[in-house]
């Protein structure tokens, strides 16, 4: 089965992040363990004394038994508070620390892996699934531990008062686990069919929301608000078969309830009739009775609750093993390539998936200081030619930069001298300086507010209250697309990088900021080696030569006015993006 | 919260037996601590009485059992068919809502009042509801008891709790400040770390790994700070409540002693007492849980009604077209957003039987709006809009839609297989009607290569952009309502997909009533009658040709497309 998976090296490497604490963890855990039997065994015993003492007829006896008692009990509590927080805040300060590994971990996958997982699903391993783990070392330790101490201290001190009752309180605890065992487990499918129908129900709302209007102009019998109705059904039923075994396994756990009481104050009071106890032991009795039988019969809970835990565990422990980019891969540590840097590939092939080419025997080669436009359909390969100059990618064949084989080259340093700018500019909560500095991090304050008048971000920015300094990203003031393109391209004019990529750098942008950015282009592609990735053709008329791209190839190369005569792919686009196809 | 009271009502027939299941077994756990006593005073004496005692005790607790199965039961039923019941209305509601009020919902929101919401109505119902009623059994029921066993001592031990709940309460409360910025921290820290994935790309060629990894512990550790602080205030009060909550319990067993000793009490109506007067300790410290659950109900209720009531559509009477009217007639209509310039102004214009009238004018113009009005999904603020000679807010709302069929720029597919989404435009159709309408808007190929129970929308990815909208076009024939309106249809597709598509349309607009909304020269060309939109009014109208000649705007249009490019 799968949730079994979680094996014991999981759990062992997991523990380490405890391993820290391991002090204040251990007594914090053994103090939380014991509180409930500590609690029960002073109260008992209290009770018990205050009895005998009445029974007595010691006036001071009494007096004197309730402040040692209630001294005692104080004092424990004192303790227990004091491992409590030392037992939680080991738990949580070893779940921090496993965060910060795990996203550490995260980012520094190769790209191609973050790339082909969810985000959603990383944050919430980084989220939910860490405190799971953290539940691993917390409660579920924790109530095993408890578990283990109550019941044998508990079956120690009631053995102490008579061996006979012990034996029967043992016994109507294991019936209560075989039993109980049984019911969980006969609810637990019911359970998960729950939260999957759950899933199912909410899928089929938002389908609802989607598809609102067209529910409304079909009329409201057409399959989509049947579909919804049906699961609201199905959820309903399976809830009331789930309850019904629930329901059962109240009534059950009343009849424990009975069957403990019978073993130990039942048999307690038939054994003070006799004679044989005496009476201090009955509160105890009582106290104790509960404390043998329960946590065995939650075993099944605790195991119930492993189950759940398991899998996320192994949702963890999956990243951390997962595979981290070599930046320092490679014989040197340094890369340099002078200004302007010839590409050139050879045989080049890259496949996304075994057997889905995305790039196929692609040649090419691409000057020192020329600016290449790069066009053809979403999905011919543009981008990830990009991704692959920029060692994000693992290829088959040849790809070099000035004459030096990509994939053995230093990420480290084949990244310092390649700029790149997507389509869209990712803005870090911050500042809009620190959001440029970003570009080279060691810059000093006049060279980045340099770069920043050069890509004309001077232009929006003198207009702000508080200039340089105004703070942008989730909780900043919000960027027109422009604004965004401009400090990207401020970004690659720091970094001052020989080659230059753009992705789609205007794609988003509607004519009119397309225009004012331009500008700015012109001159961050200066005396650079530069890549122009783009859907729209009127980007690249200008470049030196375009590649145009179809399936993976290279289907055609040329300037503007030498594919428009040969009457390709290009020429094709050309005229379909102008509308004279139409 | 009335309201939830309400639909728990409509089920008394549970509800009833839930509270006398639960009083029931409160009492026989009562009567069973009241025994507990008494068979130890029986043991002490020598008269016969303690084993007849004895048995009872012990038998109590068995027959608490079957009430204990009986209460669950009922309770969770009455819970299961609330929520239910409520279940359906929201989903009802997405469909029933008025247009302008759905579009300020944000499906998040109306996915929450599904999933948690729901889950705090059902908690409520479920557990919420009998704590109210443990509550007042076990309080009224203790005192009872312990008057029944002693008058003094209950006096004592009540007057005691109620000094000590004060001080247990306060300290029980919920810390609602550091709570609030634990979230916030939780959150930031979640959005750092969101950040630096999003950007993955940057992050990798800017070399920023270090940067964004440390933002994130920088987050992660003003939480942690947050959170340990939270964590020794609820040690350190965990510790003074449980000692607060023995208090009382102490204080009437030093005096009961006391008593004893005396010879006023015997030491098992004693114990009694404080087996019984255990349940008004344990009750009275989770009088912050009951309200808990019924603050957090009632919030979770506002939001539900406040979806649940906000405004339908409503229809008029009308059911039959006038037989020689315009199909569509708009007379002096103008609209606007809330909040936003007027969009349309005083616009006037009709569609007569059998024609095809393409709309075009700058995104944003409301030429969308203008068709959403005719479907009756927005209202004009001022004029009429009249499809075949009923005002849209005379026509019953059934009847009006079965006049037109709506195909727009990102289709939906419903996530059934295509057999569905095809049946979706009428249930009735037959095998062979399908093959033929799927022949004839040219998909009966592909569908039949992928099959009919091939899975359409969201999880579909198997289908293109190109072979959904196509789908959707056989759909809207598979109506055959004689209004056709087609929102920008091939807007969304790469210009080879265009092309397929712009054949099926033309299959589609056969011998119907047309108006379309168009970017695209190719759509709009062939059209009768042009009607170009500026500000909110038409500026001038005509055939293609015409326009050409005779309206600059249009002109400038047409050249704009020529050299914008794909984008647009």
């Amino acid at each position: 089965m799968k949730e079994r998976r979680a094996g014991a090296k999981s759990v062992k490497r997991l523990l380490q992040y405890v391993a820290p604490w391991k002090f204040r963890y251990v007594s914090g855990l053994l103090v939380t363990a014991l509180d409930p039997y500590m609690k029960s065994l002073l109260v008992g015993l209290f009770i018990g004394g205050m009895l005998e003492f009445a029974q007595d007829g010691d006036f001071v006896g009494v007096m004197r038994e309730a402040a040692k008692w209630l001294l005692l009990m104080a004092a424990w509590l004192l303790a227990a508070a004091v491992g409590q927080y030392a037992f939680e805040s080991a738990g949580r300060r070893a779940a921090a620390e496993l965060k910060k590994d795990l996203y550490r971990d995260m980012i520094c996958a190769p790209y191609r892996l973050i790339s082909r997982q969810h985000s959603g699903d990383l944050l919430s391993r980084l989220d939910s699934d860490v405190d799971s783990c953290q539940r691993l070392w917390g409660e579920l330790t924790r109530d095993i531990a408890r578990t283990v101490l109550s019941v044998i201290l508990g079956f120690i001190t009631v053995w102490s008062i008579h061996w006979l009752i012990a034996v029967v309180l043992c016994g109507v605890g294991v019936f209560m686990l075989v039993f109980n065992s049984f019911l969980i487990r006969s609810n637990q499918e019911r359970y998960k069919e729950l939260a999957a129908q759950q899933g199912e129900n909410i899928a089929h709302m938002s389908d609802l929301l989607a598809g609102s209007r067209l529910v409304r102009i079909y009329g409201e019998d057409t399959g989509l608000m049947r579909r919804f109705e049906d699961s609201c059904m199905k959820f309903f039923h399976t809830s009331m078969r789930a309850l019904n075994v629930r329901a059962c396994y109240y009534g059950f756990n009343q009849v424990n309830a009975g069957l403990t009481l019978a073993g130990s104050l039942g048999l307690g009071m038939i054994l003070y009739y006799q004679g044989i106890l005496s009476l201090t032991a009955l509160p105890l009795l009582i106290q104790m009775g509960t404390m043998v039988v329960s946590p065995i019969a939650e075993l099944g809970w605790t195991w119930d609750s492993w189950n759940e835990v398991a899998p996320r565990i192994d949702r963890v422990t999956e990243l951390l093993d997962q595979e981290k980019e070599d930046i320092g891969r490679g014989e040197g540590g340094d890369v340099s390539f002078g200004q302007g840097a010839a590409i050139r590939a050879e045989h080049m092939s890259f496949f996304y998936e075994e057997g889905k080419p995305a790039l196929t025997d692609v040649d090419l080669e691409i000057p020192m200081g020329s600016t290449y436009g790069i066009v053809g359909h979403s999905g011919s390969g543009k981008s990830t030619l990009l991704r692959l100059l920029m060692g994000m990618e693992d290829y088959q064949g040849s790809l070099r930069i000035g004459g030096r084989e990509v994939r053995d080259m230093p990420l480290a340093g084949l990244r310092s001298r390649i700029a790149y700018v997507p389509q869209e500019c990712p803005l870090f909560d911050g500042s809009i300086f620190e959001n440029i500095q970003l570009g080279r991090l060691s810059a000093s304050r006049e060279e980045v507010l340099e770069a920043a008048a050069a890509a004309d971000v001077d232009e929006f920015v003198s207009g702000m209250e508080h200039g340089y300094d105004t703070l942008v990203g989730e909780n900043g003031v919000k960027l027109s697309g422009g604004q965004r393109q401009r400090i990207a391209i401020a970004r690659a004019m720091l970094k001052d990088a020989p080659i230059l990529l753009l992705d789609e750098v205007t794609a988003a942008l509607d004519g009119a900021a397309e225009q004012r950015i331009q500008g700015s282009l012109s001159r961050l592609m200066q005396g650079r080696t530069t890549l122009i990735v783009a859907h729209r053709l009127s980007n690249v008329t200008d470049a030196d030569q375009i590649l145009v791209f179809d399936g993976g190839k290279v289907v055609q190369q040329g300037n503007h006015g030498q594919l428009l005569e040969s009457d390709g792919l290009y020429a094709r686009l050309y005229r379909l993006q102008t509308g004279e196809l139409g | 919260m009335k309201r939830i009271m309400k639909l728990v009502w409509k089920n008394w027939y549970l509800y009833i037996p839930s509270v006398l299941a639960t009083m029931a077994y409160l009492i026989l756990d009562m009567v069973m601590g009241k025994l507990t006593g008494e068979t130890l005073d029986a043991a002490t004496q020598v008269d016969g009485a303690f084993w007849n005692r004895a048995a009872w005790m012990i038998a109590a607790p068995f027959l608490a059992a079957p009430f204990h199965t009986i209460s669950m039961l009922t309770k969770f039923r009455m819970a299961d068919k609330v929520v239910m019941e409520l279940r359906v209305a929201v989903g009802r509601k997405a469909v029933r809502l008025s247009i302008p009020a759905l579009e300020e919902q944000r499906s998040g929101d109306i996915m929450a009042h599904l999933g948690s919401e729901l889950g705090t109505v059902y908690g409520f119902v479920g557990y919420g509801l009998s704590m109210i009623t443990t509550l007042f059994t076990a309080v009224f029921g203790t005192v009872l008891f312990m008057s029944l066993i002693d008058g003094r001592m209950t006096v004592l031990f009540v007057a005691s709790s109620f000094l000590v709940l004060p001080v247990s309460l306060w300290i029980s409360r919920p810390f609602k400040d550091m709570e609030e910025s634990l979230r916030m921290g939780n959150g930031l820290a979640q959005q750092a770390a969101n950040e630096g994935l999003q950007a993955a790309a940057v992050v990798k060629s800017f070399q920023l790994e270090g940067f964004v990894g440390r933002r994130f512990r920088e987050a992660l550790g003003k939480a942690l700070a947050v959170d340990l602080r939270m964590q020794k205030t609820t040690a350190a009060m965990n510790g003074t409540g449980v000692l607060l909550g023995y208090l009382p319990m102490m204080a009437m067993l030093a005096f009961g002693a006391l008593r004893v000793s005396e010879g006023t009490l015997t030491v098992g109506m004693l114990l009694s007492l404080t087996v019984v007067s255990k349940h008004f300790v344990t009750w009275l410290t989770q009088v912050p849980d009951v309200f808990g659950y019924i603050q957090k109900c009632s919030g979770a209720c506002t939001r539900l009604f406040r979806y649940l009531d906000l405004p339908e559509e409503s229809g008029g009477t009308q059911t039959e077209p006038v037989a020689e009217a315009p199909f569509v007639e708009f007379e002096n209509v103008s609209f606007s957003y809330p909040e936003s310039p007027e969009l349309i102004k005083d616009l006037n214009f009709s569609v007569r039987r059998g024609e095809t009238v393409a709309l075009v004018g700058a995104s944003g113009g409301g030429k969308s709006t203008i068709l959403q009005m005719i479907c009756g999904f927005l209202i004009p603020a001022e004029g009429q809009v009249r499809v075949r000679g009923h005002g849209v807010c005379e026509w019953a709302l059934g009847p009006l839609r079965e006049q037109l069929a709506y195909v727009t720029q990102d289709s939906y597919l419903f996530p059934g297989s295509i057999r569905e989404n095809l049946l979706a435009a009428d249930n009735t159709a037959s095998m062979e009607r399908l093959r033929e309408t799927c022949a004839r808007a040219g998909i009966l190929g592909f569908v039949e290569e992928r099959g009919w129970d091939a899975a359409a929308g969201e999880r579909g990815v198997a289908l293109s952009g190109g072979e959904k909208q196509r789908i959707s076009i056989a759909r809207a024939m598979l109506k055959d309502a004689p209004l056709l309106l087609l929102d920008e249809p091939t807007s969304a597709l790469d210009a080879e997909a265009e092309r397929v598509v712009q054949e099926s349309l033309e299959q589609l607009m056969e011998g119907k009533t047309v108006l379309v909304v168009a970017h695209r020269l190719a759509t709009i060309r062939h059209a009768d009658r042009i009607l170009v939109l500026d500000g909110g009014r038409i500026v001038s109208a005509g055939t293609h040709e015409e326009l050409l000649r005779a309206s600059g705007l249009y002109r400038e249009m047409v050249e704009r497309q020529l050299y914008g490019g794909l984008g647009e």
